[in-house]
């Protein structure tokens, strides 16, 4: 069965505690373990701060605007049943599992970053140390041990805002309470769904918008399908031009 | 699988029908799903050899931590998610321990250095020698005066315990901790309103409530998972949410009613909203008539309750006191009126008699219309009396449990941290009391203390002797001090002696390891404050004639002895005051002016690296997080959790325990503690046979740690069960078991209740004053209270440095500070108030080095409104300069329209004061600007004064 994380975003309170889970549950930079003094200095300097998705923070709170202190979101990997990333990574390296989790493996991939351009919410990042894009992984380590544990921030929530579990019977409870969900068939599919009685758009989200792939491959890779043949194609070729262009700029960076 | 019924059904109903159950990892999923998706495969948990439960080591919500270990190294810490008080949820300090106890920050071994030269490196052997030595030598050569202790509230209880018997049997009078500038003043209201100054419900116990009424407090930041409890309120009771405070916090955004209010103006306020509670009949009659003072009768001039008389025949007296002889050599009786002690005078109704405490309060808060209450506190009137209708619709009726609705009151620094602090809570206290909400499930006043109180209860300060023990007068006979404690008999019908010092005879004695023989047991009731005195004596084995007299300095001005240097040598334990202290410069200058400066902490505060004078010596010695010692700790909600030992103390770091008890044994072979010398050959002799450590073995080698500190900490929470009054019972002498460590999930029957979850005091009472069992002396809630510093009844008082000084008739009469350093409206025209975040703990020694919080909160700001940042061409991000009469501070702005309330020239700007010149993360220290105005119980007036702004 399909699980799902489901987000009760009038529960949600901005603490930012699902920042840290996050950060813990995978010891995201900047982290203290095994390091020096100077290394954490270096790393925290480096760091930059948690407003913004990055290659540290799998997940941040959005604010729509920064005047207004009422409206905000936790943003995140949706976790799409239909993922933009997966059919646009020439490399094969994410997977759609069938609890829902889109997760990327980095021994896989390349760097080819298509599928940061083909995301339609902004929201995988390229960490340049490890050499891999990174975005929240479902927690697939936990989700998927016997028994089950909740994703790291599902868990730490202090106002206990989220919860995990089938998709459909989540759909169910959130239909009863909510009058704004996203995720759950209206628009767009994922198992990540945002549940509110006030319009998704206005605490600062922004629905899916198919973007940052030519006309061209954008015809090919839509609906999925018998696509996949035609749009692999297209995207190996695609990826030789992006690999050559990386070839180039590396080259004439030195 | 039974499908839940989902029509409006709340979250906890949706987890019990197994709504968030994963199933297996079967291939199911939409059409387009299945082509990319992969049959999902089961995945291993962390790798890791040993898991243990404790507590976190920040806030007073106590949430349960699960700490996993391999290889003697911490792995992981994430949140427990059986512990029913966070149920897994951990707030980002929580959830960043891992930074906490793995940061190369620490410090790692005890270091010295004189003035202002470096560090330098020095054994522990040294380091307990020097600290005990240099105490010696000022308690010699200036006197025990010349001393003074400070801290801590961030250790476990039994370290705290062990760090104040050192203050007493050194005869130290100068003993200080964060309560006195933290909830002192609330906690005096509440015991002048309910009889203590406790925690009345818990954090679960919020679910059952109907209205959140938050004052003076952020929960969302200060007490994250009080809020998933406040969250279920709102699902499965409609509860309401009311928020009073200055800031439109993360807290306050999810009120349904925010009342933006002036710094320093709760009284006015809430006096309005009980006129209206008055006026309108929203008062509970019946519990007032039967389970308050509401009708009793007072005698305005004496403030006191008029009490029943009897005729009494007595002998008739002359002027000497020697009876009067009739012609046959007999006494001449006569008859008087005698007054029946608790025989207090009512009336049949709350308003029977022109003088029944109800008619004085309806007298007292007659003045505070919404209107006037407007003008005082900035708040729109009609604001004022939304909330007002709110809060006793709330208290009216019964709820789905089948108990009254009731409003839940929970504050913080927002209502205590002021001059009148104290009137403050008094204020919440009667309103709390008028409306039935006292002693009911939902109900109940909670001080959200940011600590571990249970530390605090440990402790001594300039005002109790040790474990919540009064301070015995410069004076005072033992008879006398004895008589006046409480706690009677264990046996009802036995009288009590006359003779007091025949009964206390041979107090020291030793008495074994089985505590229940000695002679405290007959003082075995509840909360016995006579089991107590007795008990420590006993254990510290020091005689009557040897306890410490008299009151020592509040933390204000034993910062100014310091700065005079009345006071020469202090020991910050686990304190930071160079960051937490009020008018901070001044504080700063009294730790520069001192001999001797020792310092325990887990990195080096501010304190700790504070400029010193050029002969001045500093001593720090590394503590270690809970995660590497063990012991109870106490939360806001009076349960007491056990933190089991993950690893060994780090680096050579020691628990601040083992460190307390060496320094104690160098004190007793210097002489310098006191000890009944009848009894034992040395000080705490008794106390390593019975804690079973030997005080001689040589630091450097041996940690006290593992098996052995389990073995300690045990016995010293066996003797808190019978020296700390309130903790009697915390320990099962018939089954050996310490119950804080019990773990079992039963939820009651209000699904809340958890009784059988580790331990509570009193008696593992869960709920304070049931049935109207209010613990004053006149057994009844406090309408009116006679013994309240300030007065029986509050009254609006503006903070000392006023933006309204033409309010002349509410003039500051309450600080006891002389010789401040004010500032008028007139140069400094902004009302300036401070906060917390919560991602920095406190003075924020250990969470400004901590990465992931630094990151989320990496400098101090100053929160200002929209139209006050235009009037000063000033962006979010800009430097400002903010400075009142004390200091002046370049900090960022922050206009994030949270302060957007604030318009024209009534203006409120709050400082972040958490930061100061160490750490990863460094910023000015707001309390520069803060003033130390103080209240008679101590606390400094930080949440209001003037300030101007400016752009930098």
């Amino acid at each position: 069965m399909v699980k799902a994380k489901l987000i009760e975003l009038d529960k949600c309170t901005e603490c930012r505690s699902c920042v840290t889970a996050c950060q813990n549950q995978n010891k995201n930079e900047p982290h203290t373990i095994g390091r020096t003094k100077e290394e954490i200095k270096k790393a925290y300097e480096e760091s930059n701060g948690a407003d913004e998705l990055s290659h540290e923070d799998w997940t941040v709170i959005s604010q729509k605007d920064p005047r207004d202190p009422t409206r905000y979101y936790k943003k995140q990997c949706m976790h799409c049943d239909d993922p933009q990333c997966v059919k646009n990574c020439p490399a094969h390296a994410i997977t759609k599992y069938d609890n829902g989790a889109v997760v990327v493996d980095p021994s896989k991939c390349e760097g080819v970053k298509l599928c940061i351009e083909a995301c339609p919410f902004n929201i995988p990042k390229f960490d340049e140390h490890k050499h891999t894009v990174v975005k929240c992984r479902l927690c697939f380590e936990r989700i998927t041990q016997n028994p089950p544990l909740d994703p790291a921030c599902v868990q730490a929530c202090p106002s206990k805002a989220m919860m995990f579990g089938e998709r459909d019977e989540l759909l169910d409870y959130a239909k009863g309470k909510y009058r704004y969900i996203y995720g759950g068939g209206e628009g767009w599919n994922s198992s990540v769904i945002y549940a509110s009685n006030v319009p998704i758009e206005e605490v600062g989200f922004t629905k899916a918008e198919i973007h940052g792939i030519p006309d061209l491959l954008r015809d090919i890779t839509h609906p999925v399908g018998i696509a996949m043949l035609a749009g692999g194609a297209g995207l190996a070729a695609l990826h030789a031009m992006k690999s050559r262009k990386e070839e180039v700029a590396k080259a004439e960076s030195k | 699988m039974k499908k839940p019924d989902t029509s409006k059904i709340t979250r906890r109903e949706f987890l019990k029908a197994g709504g968030a159950v994963a199933a297996g990892a079967a291939i199911v999923g939409s059409a387009e799903a299945s082509s990319h998706a992969k049959p999902t495969p089961t995945s291993k948990g962390i790798d890791y050899d040993k898991m243990v439960h404790s507590v976190c080591n920040y806030c007073g919500v106590g949430c349960g931590l699960e700490i996993y270990v391999k290889d003697g190294k911490v792995v992981h810490v994430q949140g427990d998610p059986e512990n029913p008080i966070n149920n897994g949820s951990l707030c980002s300090k929580g959830s960043s321990h891992i930074q906490l106890i793995n940061n190369d920050f620490r410090v790692k071994e005890p270091m010295k250095r004189t003035g202002n030269g470096d560090w330098q490196k020095i054994s522990w052997k040294e380091a307990i020698n020097l600290v005990a030595d240099k105490i010696t030598e000022t308690k010699s050569n200036h006197g025990a005066d010349a001393i003074a202790f400070m801290g801590s509230a961030a250790v476990l209880n039994e370290e705290a315990y062990l760090f104040h018997k050192i203050t007493r049997t050194l005869g130290l009078k100068n003993v200080e901790l964060q309560c006195t500038e933290c909830h002192i003043t609330a906690k005096k209201g509440m015991k002048n309103s309910y009889g203590t100054g406790a925690t009345s419900n818990n954090w679960i116990d919020m679910q059952n409530t109907k209205c959140a009424l938050i004052v003076g407090t952020n929960l969302v930041e200060t007490h994250p998972i009080a809020f998933q409890h406040i969250t279920i309120a709102r699902e499965e009771n409609g509860a309401k949410i009311i928020v009073i405070d200055p800031r439109c916090t993360k807290t306050a955004v999810k009120a349904d009613i925010h009342l933006q209010v002036r710094p320093g103006t709760d009284i006015a306020l809430i006096n309005s909203i009980i006129r209206y509670v008055i006026n309108t009949e929203g008062y509970d009659e019946r519990y007032l008539m039967e389970n308050t003072v509401a009708p009793f009768i007072v005698d305005r001039d004496k403030k006191a309750f008029v009490l029943e008389t009897e005729t009494k025949l007595v002998e008739k007296k002359d002027e000497n006191g020697n009876p009067i002889l009739d012609g046959e050599g007999n006494p001449v009786m006569e008859e008087v009126e005698v007054e029946i002690k608790g025989g207090y005078k009512k009336a049949d109704s709350l308003e029977g008699h022109p003088d029944t405490a109800f008619n004085i309060l309806k007298e007292i808060v007659a003045p505070y219309t919404f209107q006037e209450a407007g003008k005082i506190t900035w708040v729109p009137a009609d604001d004022i009396k939304k909330a007002a209708d709110t809060i006793i619709e709330c208290s009216q009726g019964m709820g789905k449990k089948g108990v009254k609705n009731c409003v839940a009151v929970s504050s913080s620094t927002g209502l205590s941290q002021h001059t009148t602090g104290l009137q403050n809570a008094r204020s919440i206290g009667i309103l709390q009391l008028l409306l039935g909400n006292m002693g009911r499930p939902g109900g109940g006043h909670a001080v959200a203390n940011g600590h571990n109180p249970g530390a605090v209860r440990m402790s001594a300060t300039p005002h109790d002797f040790a474990v919540k023990l009064p301070i015995r007068e410069d004076g005072e006979s033992w008879k006398k001090y004895f008589g006046r404690l409480t706690g009677g008999w264990t046996a009802k019908d036995e009288e009590e002696p006359t003779d007091y010092d025949e009964f206390v005879k041979d107090i020291t004695k030793p008495v074994g390891k089985d505590l229940r023989k000695g002679k405290w047991m007959k003082y075995n009731s509840c909360c016995s404050q006579r089991r107590g005195i007795l008990a420590v004596l006993n254990r510290w084995c020091i005689r009557p004639d040897q306890m410490v007299t008299g009151h020592g300095h509040d933390v204000v001005e034993m910062f100014r002895a310091m700065k005079t240097r009345e006071i020469k040598t202090l020991w910050a334990f686990a304190e930071n005051p160079a960051v937490a202290n009020p008018n901070a410069k001044d504080t700063r200058e009294g730790l520069k002016n001192l001999d001797v400066l020792i310092v325990s902490d887990i990195f080096e505060s501010e304190t700790a690296s504070v400029e010193r004078k050029p002969d001045g010596i500093t001593i720090l010695l590394p503590g270690c997080p809970f995660a590497e010692k063990t012991g109870s700790h106490d939360n806001t909600s009076r349960i007491i959790q056990w933190c089991e030992q993950a690893i060994d103390p780090q680096y050579k770091s020691k628990s601040d325990l083992e460190v307390v008890l060496r320094v104690a044994k160098r004190l007793s072979d210097n002489g310098a503690l006191l000890y009944d010398e009848n009894v034992a050959n040395s000080a705490w002799e008794g106390a390593w046979t019975q804690y079973g450590f030997d005080p001689d073995s040589d630091p450097d080698r041996d940690a006290l740690t593992g098996e052995e500190l389990d073995k300690v900490v045990t016995e010293v929470y066996k003797e808190t069960d019978m020296c700390n009054r309130m903790y009697r019972g915390q320990y099962d002498w018939d089954t050996i078991k310490v119950l804080a460590k019990r773990r079992d999930t039963t939820p009651g029957a209000l699904e809340t209740e958890f009784s059988e979850w580790a331990w509570c005091w009193p008696m593992n009472e869960r709920m304070l004053y049931p049935d109207g069992a209010f613990m004053t002396p006149e057994k009844k809630g406090l309408i009116y209270a006679p013994k309240a510093s300030g007065g029986p009844l509050p009254v609006h008082e503006e903070p000392v440095e006023t933006p309204m000084p033409e309010l002349t008739e509410y003039e500051n009469k309450t600080n006891v500070i002389h010789d401040l350093i004010t500032g008028t409206k007139d140069e400094y025209p902004v009302v300036l108030t401070t906060h917390r975040v919560l991602e920095q703990y406190q003075a924020g020694q250990k969470s400004r080095n901590n990465p992931w919080l630094c990151e989320l909160e990496p400098e101090p700001h100053c929160m200002m409104g929209s139209t006050l940042a235009d009037k000063l061409g000033v962006n979010d991000g800009d430097d400002v300069r903010v400075s009142t009469a004390r200091g002046s501070i370049v900090v960022k702005a922050k206009i994030d329209g949270r302060m957007d309330h604030w318009k024209d020239d009534k203006q409120v700007v709050s400082i972040s004061w958490q930061w100061g010149g160490k750490g990863l993360s460094k910023g000015a220290s707001g309390n520069l600007l803060t003033i130390d105005a103080t209240a008679p119980a101590g606390m400094p007036e930080y949440k209001a004064c003037l300030c101007k702004v400016e752009k930098a």
